[in-house]
């Protein structure tokens, strides 16, 4: 067992060697000079410039910068970020409070998680399993972001129960945020937890616990709790990451001085171009998602590894958004073969029959409607014609929606906002399936080490915060009115058209 | 890059099948293959992982717009509008919640989809998605045990209060309910038992499982913790796949201690003593130094010897063996047979041998009870059940063994197929089979075979059959 941790832990050394060459790259080779983004307006003595410049390294290539960078690390010298405060410090500040608000979700997920899943995994189809059933599945389709804002205007506006924002002395305050950061993956773990106790339940080695005469409790937590644990730690082990990436927006939107919200800011104050945010940014974000990547590298990709051949693991490194709900069943040949011919007249059969399929179905053509003809949902009202008289005024029975800041009629922002998730939506994931199924299909294919080399390479996507890859692709990207959505791969898509009057 | 671990273990599960060799073999180029023989298996679970996340990536992107790294203005989007009304939650709480709750229902449309999707194509779910809640049990799940006419149905239980009790389907009522099966469903089977414990005249139905062969009671009736007071002392059982019945994260001398920890509340240490003496007696070579080996560093002989090591751990009054021999080669059969004979010849408990080996039945039992979808059919000693049947089934049995002497000969089969038994057939359950039944008018009332249930009855002194007809087959 110890060898075998010791070997996948040897094997996440080259990911995260490439995870942070990756990030470094990208990072430095960001268009616009930093040293002149520092000075701001005043232009700059050249020989000062060139202080810094060397100061800095910037003037060697770009493979030397990164030699030197990672030299530093491993020395304890994280470096200085260019407004000459040390990232280590930066670091240091803000990480106690970001590992507290971790390790409060990750009681949550274990806490509520693990009972809900027990409890459930025994009495199946009692009440109680499909009360965790369906709530979870509701959890996980509400992303963080709404998440967050519905416990902050319930919990802390409406109820006054908890602070609304910050961090005081203490835990309290961080019951809240961390409850809205383990949302997800509690649901998650409750699923996993349920699906393997019921499987567990059934094993013969449960059966032979019985014939025993052992107590049911000893049955239950000895000889199959243990057992259907192992998915479930490894899974929690794996998360850690997915929290990293839910807490920028917890934070951000709970105020909380951690290393996510640390993030945030310096992305906001590049948006401002503030004198010397920019830069600053750069570095503070590169150093704080390199730190939290490389943190987060062995535990995901040990996880993924264990996965590894599972149907479904989605939902790493996501910023937290949302999760593919269910099971993780090993795929394995049985199942494979099976899925051929009549199993889809079958999976028909049983998809008509399915309430949740045909609520579904009923959203989906919804928003797929509303995205392509907005006109019909807007009720006449143009998103563009907007009158400040009308500023934030709630809604009526004339506007039913009300109205934003700036005037506009709010049912028709709302209603023509799903074009856009929509297109990128759907164009991010037709990339993201033409590149998987491409290198998947040749690394399964044709193994060894192709297969080897491949899976590495998707380890290295897998260690990189979505957040970077999205920042970084939307500098690099032709202008800054074409966004770029980045899932371990990216996905382009046109947004300068706003809607055309309907 | 999920997408790309999800092909990519598809591919591996499918890569080595039969029919990718024969396309192989068929000259079929790697493109070919890859494209029209492997990549069609991956279809299912990608379009599911395509569903769900494009309800991630619409959240996805909603995220990253509010936290500024996103689309920008002037875009409409969702994330920048519930950026814009984050400050604005006290005044104008609207702002945020509109957007959030129209984003909500967009990405639960695409997960719900995709969870629907996942139900219907995993053919392990789909009893979960098809059938109505109330009625279906973890055990009626569909690929779990298949019956088929080449495989003989089996069905173990081991009763207890959160046991997922095993049904015959999930449309008929649970067989307990049934007053005319026992609840240990099983055809084609001949029950040994060896020894005189237990009451002759008892009903067919009593389960075996739960009679207390000392006090003589009807274990049916008392209570969970009685009953599980019962399972180790009283009655224990040896399973058939002895590598699945042990708990793969324990050791086996862990496993075997905790009969004499949870029945008779020694220490740890004392039952590790214990484990050790009775590997021992069953005649694992070295036990103590393999007490604390795990179940899969064992021979399959050496394991279902664990197994049996458990089961006498504590001298039970009966001890039930199922087909504790398969999956086992046959010197290994042999040994493990002998064992049990010993076992039972010294400590006088009762064995109970659910076999399908007419050979074993032959050699080591007294008395011998034939079962037929889920009754018993027969009962007598081995003897006079072998030389002469009293029921058809049994003499179909009989006649269905290959001979020595016929060598070269064609087997005599029994016709037709084993019954449903999630549709027993009314009357005698054998009645579609069997080629002494009379239906309608050649019947005389009361003993028709397609409408009337034969009970088990005294044919003779020392046999009971459920056959209206008994006398005839046994002619006498």
């Amino acid at each position: 067992m110890g060898r075998y941790v010791a070997r996948r832990l040897l094997l996440t050394i080259p990911v995260m060697l490439g995870a942070s060459i990756l990030i470094f790259a990208m990072v430095y080779a960001l268009p616009g000079d930093p040293i002149r983004a520092l000075a701001g307006d005043r232009p700059l003595a050249p020989a000062v410039a060139a202080q810094l410049r060397e100061e800095f390294n910037l003037n060697d290539p770009l493979w030397l910068q990164y030699v030197k960078y990672v030299g530093g690390l491993f020395q304890g010298d994280f470096g200085t970020d260019f407004a000459g405060r040390p990232v280590l410090e930066t670091i240091l500040d803000r990480l106690p409070v970001t590992a507290k608000l971790a390790l409060v979700a990750i009681l949550f997920e274990i806490v509520i998680g693990i009972v809900a899943g027990v409890l459930a995994g025994i009495r199946r189809n009692s009440f109680f399993d499909n009360l965790v059933l369906v709530s979870t599945t509701i959890v996980v389709s509400v992303p963080i972001l709404v998440l967050a804002f519905l416990a902050q205007f319930v919990f802390g506006l409406k109820l006054e129960l908890f602070p609304i924002a910050g961090v005081r002395e203490g835990w309290y305050s961080y019951l809240l945020p961390g409850l809205v950061l383990a949302a997800g993956s509690v649901a998650y773990v409750a699923r996993l937890t349920r699906t393997s106790m019921a499987e567990n339940l059934r094993a013969d080695y449960v059966r032979t616990a019985r014939a025993k005469g052992l107590k049911p409790s000893t049955v239950v937590v000895r000889h199959t709790l243990r057992n259907s644990l192992i998915p479930v730690v490894t899974f929690i082990g794996a998360d850690i990451g997915t929290l990293m990436g839910g807490a920028i927006v917890t934070e951000t939107v709970f105020n909380i001085p951690g290393i996510g919200r640390a993030v945030f800011e310096s992305i906001q104050r590049q948006e401002g171009r503030s004198s010397s945010g920019s830069s600053r940014s750069w570095s503070s974000s590169s150093s704080s998602s390199t730190w939290s990547s490389t943190c987060c590298t062995p535990s995901s990709t040990r996880g993924s590894a264990m996965t590894d051949g599972r149907l479904t693991d989605v939902g790493h490194d996501e910023v937290g958004a949302g999760r593919t709900t269910g099971v993780a069943d090993p795929t394995d040949a049985e199942t494979a073969t099976v899925l051929q011919g009549s199993l889809w007249s079958d999976a028909w059969k049983a998809l008509r029959k399915s309430v949740l399929f045909w609520l579904g179905a009923l959203l989906g053509v919804v928003f797929i409607l509303m995205a392509v003809f907005p006109q019909l949902f807007a009720r006449g009202a143009n998103p563009r014609d907007c009158d400040l008289v009308n500023s934030s005024n709630p809604p009526s029975a004339a506007h039913w929606f009300g109205f934003d800041q700036q005037g506009c009629d709010y049912l028709a922002q709302v209603v023509y906002g799903a074009r856009n998730s929509l297109i990128i939506g759907v164009l991010a994931v037709l990339f993201i399936l033409l590149l998987g199924v491409i290198v998947g299909a040749i690394a399964g294919f044709y193994g060894g080490f192709t297969d080897s080399l491949l899976s590495r390479l998707a380890d290295i996507f897998y260690a990189m915060p979505l957040i970077l890859g999205a920042l970084v692709l939307l500098r690099v990207g032709p202008s800054t009115d074409i966004p770029i959505i980045n899932d371990r791969g990216a996905g382009r898509s046109p947004s300068r058209s706003p809607p055309s009057a309907g | 890059m999920t997408a790309m671990r999800l092909v990519r273990s598809q591919v591996i599960a499918v890569k080595s099948s039969d029919y990718v060799a024969a396309a192989r073999a068929m000259g079929a180029g790697d493109t070919r293959i890859l494209v029209r023989h492997i990549l069609p298996n991956a279809v299912a679970p990608v379009l599911v992982y395509a569903t769900i996340t494009v309800g991630i990536l619409i959240a996805a992107e909603a995220t990253l717009t509010f936290l500024g790294v996103g689309l920008q203005r002037p875009a409409i989007s969702w994330g920048l509008q519930i950026n814009e009304g984050q400050n604005l939650l006290r005044t104008a709480p609207h702002i945020v919640l509109f957007p959030s709750a129209v984003l909500t229902m967009t990405v639960m449309a695409f997960i719900l989809m995709g969870d629907a999707l996942r139900d219907a194509l995993d053919p392990r779910q789909r009893s979960r998605a098809s059938s109505p809640p109330r009625r279906r049990r973890p055990g009626a799940a569909p690929a779990r045990r298949r019956c088929s006419p080449s495989r003989i149905c089996r069905w173990s239980s081991v009763p207890g209060p959160a046991w997922s009790r095993p049904s015959t389907g999930s449309a008929t009522p649970s067989p307990r309910g049934d007053a005319g099966h026992p609840r240990r469903v099983g055809f084609g089977q001949v029950r040994v038992r060896p020894g005189d414990h237990g009451d002759p005249g008892q009903p067919a139905r009593r389960d075996h499982q739960r009679a207390d062969p000392v006090r003589g009671r009807d274990l049916l009736t008392v209570g969970a913790e009685e009953q599980r007071l019962v399972r180790g002392p009283g009655i224990s059982m040896v399973f058939q796949d002895a590598l699945s019945a042990l708990n793969p994260v324990y050791s086996v001398g862990f496993q075997i201690g905790e009969m004499f920890r949870a029945h008779r509340g020694l220490s740890k240490k004392e039952a590790k003593q214990k484990a050790i003496e009775l590997m021992d007696r069953v005649r694992i070579p070295g036990a103590a130094q393999r007490v604390n080996d795990f179940p899969h560093q064992f021979s399959g002989g050496m394991r279902q010897r664990v197994m049996i090591a458990m089961a006498i751990a504590l001298d039970p009054k009966i001890l039930i063996a199922d087909e504790p021999t398969t999956a086992l080669d046959v010197t290994v059969q042999a040994q493990v047979m002998d064992l049990l004979k010993d076992l039972q010849r010294d400590t006088g408990m009762g064995l109970i041998l659910i076999t399908h080996d007419l050979g074993v039945v032959n050699e080591v039992a007294d008395n011998v009870a034939v079962m037929y979808a889920g009754r018993i059919v027969e009962r007598g000693t081995v003897d006079d059940v072998f030389s002469n049947p009293a029921m058809p089934y049994t003499d179909g049995l009989m006649t269905s063994i290959p001979q020595v002497e016929a060598k070269g000969g064609r087997l005599v089969p029994i016709a037709g197929q084993p019954p449903n038994l999630a549709r027993i057939p009314p009357g005698c359950p054998f009645h579609p089979r069997c080629p002494r039944r009379r239906i309608g008018a050649e019947a005389p009332s009361g003993r028709d075979c397609a409408v009337d249930v034969p009970p088990l009855r005294l044919v003779v002194p020392g046999r009971e059959a459920a056959c209206h007809y008994s006398e005839e087959v046994l002619g006498v």
